[in-house]
């Protein structure tokens, strides 16, 4: 399947095919989800209804890292392989990610300040955050400052996979320092430490989540193919007056 | 959901700007899918190669086969 779909062409007519049912789909499982999250979901016995911040917040904060690591395995893929859909697979994730990360910075900053008095402190998670931010920012200034599209790739791949260091250190930030940021409460040793009418809709948003991320890579990465295509016809166009 | 418990304003800013980012993200990547697309019909019409030719330049003496 993964050497199929190397041929541009076959990507882009299994993609077609594969669109309708996912955005729909996608569509669909956001609505339960979240009607799982706003009204079926009990407010915490602590935190109230602020709790329900967590059902966007946390499902952010996993994609954002999760779509970083993507990249970087796309870009080794890109480097060993040379499969030639892997460097545009990384690039069509960057903004995805990208927008994940500020989501959770700023629904992070939004919880904080009625459970911690504060929007923001410079404590590990945040600040490893805010840096895997300003790595999506670097990532994509490299694809729009380089001109020369296999240069470019090269580049922002190596900034892809040394960034990706940051992923264990924002997921473990909260273990190695004193963070004012709570520990993980989801993935950890013994067992997710949420309740299960709590547990069940966060599950639901985070694969809302997962399959939002993949119907906007399927429509980018189409983007992507066809503006390669574009670029080689305005080449060979230039080549061909001159 | 309360829509009157304390500190709710905090998880509709939340929701809101969320789902606003969503919206840009989403407009972002359809707007820039069509008008690629949009770029790639008007080449066709224009009856752009899809390839470069093989250029016509002499080969360079640095080219050659020994004989």
């Amino acid at each position: 399947m993964f050497n199929y779909l190397a041929n541009p062409s076959r990507f882009l007519k299994v993609s077609g095919y594969a669109l309708p049912v996912l955005a729909p789909l996608t569509a669909a499982v956001f609505l339960y989800a979240y009607y799982l999250a706003l009204v079926v979901a009990p407010p915490d016995y602590q935190q109230g209804e602020t709790v329900r911040i967590m059902f966007v917040h946390v499902p952010a904060s996993a994609l954002a890292l999760g779509v970083y690591v993507f990249m970087a395995i796309a870009h080794i893929l890109g480097f060993v392989l040379r499969h030639p859909l892997a460097d545009a697979a990384a690039r069509a994730a960057a903004p995805i990610g990208a927008v994940f990360t500020v989501i959770s910075l700023i629904t992070g900053a939004l919880w904080g300040k009625p459970m911690w008095g504060t929007y923001w402190v410079w404590d590990a998670r945040i600040t490893s955050m805010f840096i895997l931010l300003l790595l999506y920012l670097g990532y994509m200034a490299v694809w729009k400052a380089v001109d020369e599209p296999h240069r470019a790739a090269k580049i922002a791949g190596i900034v892809a996979i040394v960034g990706v260091i940051n992923v264990p250190i924002i997921k473990f930030s909260v273990e190695w320092w004193n963070t004012l940021h709570q520990p993980a409460s989801l993935l950890r040793p013994g067992g997710a430490a949420i309740a299960p009418e709590i547990l069940t809709p966060l599950l639901w948003c985070m694969g809302a989540f997962a399959l939002l991320f993949a119907t906007l890579l399927l429509i980018n990465l189409r983007a992507e193919v066809v503006a390669r295509r574009v670029r080689q016809m305005e080449l060979a166009r230039v080549g061909s007056v001159a | 959901m309360d829509v009157h418990a304390k500190h709710v304003e905090f998880v509709f800013t939340a929701y809101g700007v969320a789902a606003l980012l969503l919206v840009v993200l989403l407009v972002y990547v359809l707007v820039r899918a069509r008008l690629i697309r949009n770029r790639l019909r008007m080449l066709e019409r224009e009856g752009a190669p899809r390839r470069r030719r093989p250029s016509a330049a002499p080969v360079k003496a640095e080219d050659e086969l020994p004989a």
